[in-house]
């Protein structure tokens, strides 16, 4: 027992809240677009974009800065071809986002192969400084949790706040929550669904790829294929876990980060359970949250997944 | 309407994607199937002996298959034999394609990995005068042998020379998804440690994928926070993380790879490479020999080449132990140390 409780160290919150940051930050983005009605399984794909192009702009620019630029100005892209296809042409959701998924796997191998060649060793390029907030991080033990992370970490806590005030407190989140619940109704009212749909899109893909790029910019400073493993879905689970609440989305996404950060320190503490056990507790975690906050129907949007027809 | 011509556009690209697929995957097949028959017919009189090798991946993939195609490459001059090659064989594939080699009168088949035993157990019996080879095995049939490969010695150098460094005697060992190559690397490696340095721990953790570097960096970083103070890393494109958290946090690494050590120049202690290709070498040479049958003994290791050392960092160590190092890796080489 004493074993487990001296796992619990200041470097634990630290590792915790910084793998949590891209769940968060890319689930944000979803449950703009949720809330308008969007389901986007392509989070994985778009993360996976975002960690490509971040590194190529800082390759090709010499600046990390340039990267996430170029990262997010993919992100606005896919966004509008995502919008495109489930909006317009109104393809099936699901497919649609799985389709960009198995695009993104297959195009940054390809095209990391054809700019840096076949290395043994991926190419490091500039990354993005810690940066510790003056004063806040000389705080004890608080102070090197939460204040000496990257500057894209503490966006994606912010995009927490920020998202929950334009959803609850904003006519603007009045809106997207009309056109999530009864697209219909909202249109009557004069609100430009389809206008509002794209943008949420714009907003879910470049979310989605500056999460990307703090993997491969701010965790670490190079891009290896299939950087973002797994962790895009991770950020649709969390909407669902925090029923499309932003609070409780981000508590989602530090359940993901707080299971990994336990499961890697579990390990190394020779504690006897196998190791597959142990890799998959933080999905375990997540699931039995699902199952004991019972969450009320209520609160998915009611028209979630369902193409929108303009009369 | 303009919903219609959207859809047909889709349509179109899928087509035309589908058949850029289909035409190139063909002709990467066929060449081996057609330049056999030339070849029967221009050289009737001496038959050239004709090996093939089945790759569960790529040729560029900078590791396991791209060893594997150089050693073929390097057999195809050094004999003056005929080879052909297939990437990304299946599961599912697999029986398909030996069979289709066999078929075509290839001698010798080399099968680049133990989950092809299962195939070649089927099809060497149908073959009985064709001859098989399966990397990382220790398959023994008739005509078919596995090609062993001895990973404790990688893990056991490592370990030495990381027990020799360790001032808080806690080593660590991040290992990517748990297979037989990585638990005899690890069992090499815990017992490298205790030789090295007796009150000296090992700790060992998996990162489950081999290529989340994020997950892998992360991994190290909490072992640097539970007290370890060196580390090997033998979990593919996630050890890239963990070189990664060695070079920030000034701890020593083992890398498994020269290039590697660009990632942390001042932190690695050494690189022990694994040189697959001789491995397919010695199986061509055997052919070639007449040396091909059940008792053929294929080991990957130190004694035969595949495994080197090199880029040992001499700041490090004191001489005692540069001393204890270089011993270490001779007697490996000598067998003196054999698992």
């Amino acid at each position: 027992m004493e074993n487990i409780l001296a796992v619990l160290t200041q470097e634990f919150f630290y590792a915790m809240i910084r793998m949590a940051s891209p769940i968060i930050l890319a689930a944000m983005g979803e449950v703009m677009l949720e809330r308008a009605g969007i389901f986007n399984l392509g989070l994985e794909g778009m993360m996976l974009f975002g960690a490509f192009f971040a590194v190529l702009g800082s390759f090709l620019f010499h600046s990390a800065w340039a990267g996430v630029a170029l990262a997010m100005m993919v992100g606005v892209l896919l966004g509008l071809l995502f919008g495109w296809a489930v909006i317009s042409i109104r393809a099936n959701q699901a497919v649609t986002g799985t389709a960009i998924n198995i695009l993104a796997l297959g195009m940054t191998s390809m095209l990391a192969r054809m700019i840096w060649g076949v290395m043994d060793v991926p190419l490091s390029v500039s990354s993005i400084d810690v940066f510790a907030i003056p004063l806040l991080h000389k705080m004890p033990l608080l102070g090197y949790v939460l204040f000496q992370h990257s500057p894209l970490v503490y966006l994606a806590y912010l995009s927490v706040p920020l998202a929950a005030f334009v959803l609850y407190r904003t006519s603007w989140g009045l809106k997207i929550r009309a056109i999530g619940e009864h697209p219909k109704a909202a249109e009557t009212m004069g609100i430009h669904v389809l206008r509002w749909k794209y943008a949420m899109a714009i907003i879910a893909g470049s979310c989605a790829t500056l999460a990307g790029s703090i993997l491969s910019l701010s965790f670490m400073n190079l891009f290896v294929d299939n950087i973002s493993a797994g962790r895009g879905f991770m950020a649709v689970v969390s909407v669902i876990l925090g029923q499309w609440n932003p609070w409780g989305i981000a508590m989602g996404g530090l359940i993901f980060g707080f299971g990994n950060a336990l499961q890697m320190r579990l390990q190394s503490f020779g504690i006897p359970i196998p190791t597959d056990l142990l890799l998959i507790f933080p999905i375990f975690l997540a699931l039995i949250v699902v199952l004991i906050s019972k969450g009320s129907s209520a609160a998915r949007p009611s028209a979630l997944a369902k193409p929108y027809y303009k009369e | 309407m303009l919903r219609k011509w959207t859809v047909l556009l889709l349509v179109f690209l899928l087509m035309i994607s589908m058949s850029a697929c289909q035409t190139s995957a063909p002709a990467e097949e066929e060449q081996p199937l057609i330049a056999p028959e030339e070849e029967e017919a221009s050289v009737e009189a001496p038959e050239q002996t004709k090996i093939a090798l089945i790759l569960p991946g790529h040729i560029n993939d900078a590791g396991w298959n791209a060893a594997a195609y150089n050693g073929l490459m390097e057999a195809e001059t050094l004999f003056g034999l005929e080879v052909a090659y297939t990437e990304s064989v299946s599961l599912v594939d697999q029986e398909t394609t030996i069979r289709d080699y066999a078929n075509r009168g290839y001698n010798l088949i080399l099968c680049h990995g133990n989950e092809f035993e299962d195939a070649v157990a089927i099809v060497a019996e149908e073959f009985p005068d064709t001859y098989f080879a399966i990397s990382n095995s220790g398959i023994r049939l008739d005509n078919a042998v596995g090609m062993f490969v001895q990973n404790e010695e990688q893990g056991y150098i490592a370990g030495y020379a990381l027990g020799l460094l360790t001032q808080a005697n806690q080593v660590g060992f991040v290992g990517s998804v748990e297979g037989v190559a990585q638990k005899k690397t690890e069992a090499g490696f815990l017992e490298g440690v205790k030789a090295a340095n007796s009150s000296a721990e090992a700790i060992v953790a998996y990162t489950g994928s081999g290529d989340d570097a994020a997950l892998g960096k992360e991994t190290a970083l909490s072992m640097f926070d539970r007290g370890v103070d060196a580390i090997f890393q033998y979990a593919q494109g996630s050890g890239i993380g963990v070189i990664q958290a060695a070079h920030e946090k000034n701890v020593p690494v083992v890398v498994t790879s020269v290039s590697q050590k660009e990632i942390a120049p001042d932190m690695t202690v050494l690189s022990v490479m694994s040189n697959m290709k001789v491995n397919i070498v010695s199986a061509v040479e055997a052919y070639v020999d007449g040396r091909f049958n059940k008792d053929l003994y294929i080991v990957g290791s130190f004694a035969s080449g595949l495994y080197q050392v090199s880029e040992i960092n001499e700041m490090m160590f004191t001489e005692e132990q540069l001393q204890m190092l270089n011993d270490t890796i001779e007697a490996l080489k000598n067998g003196e140390i054999s698992f």
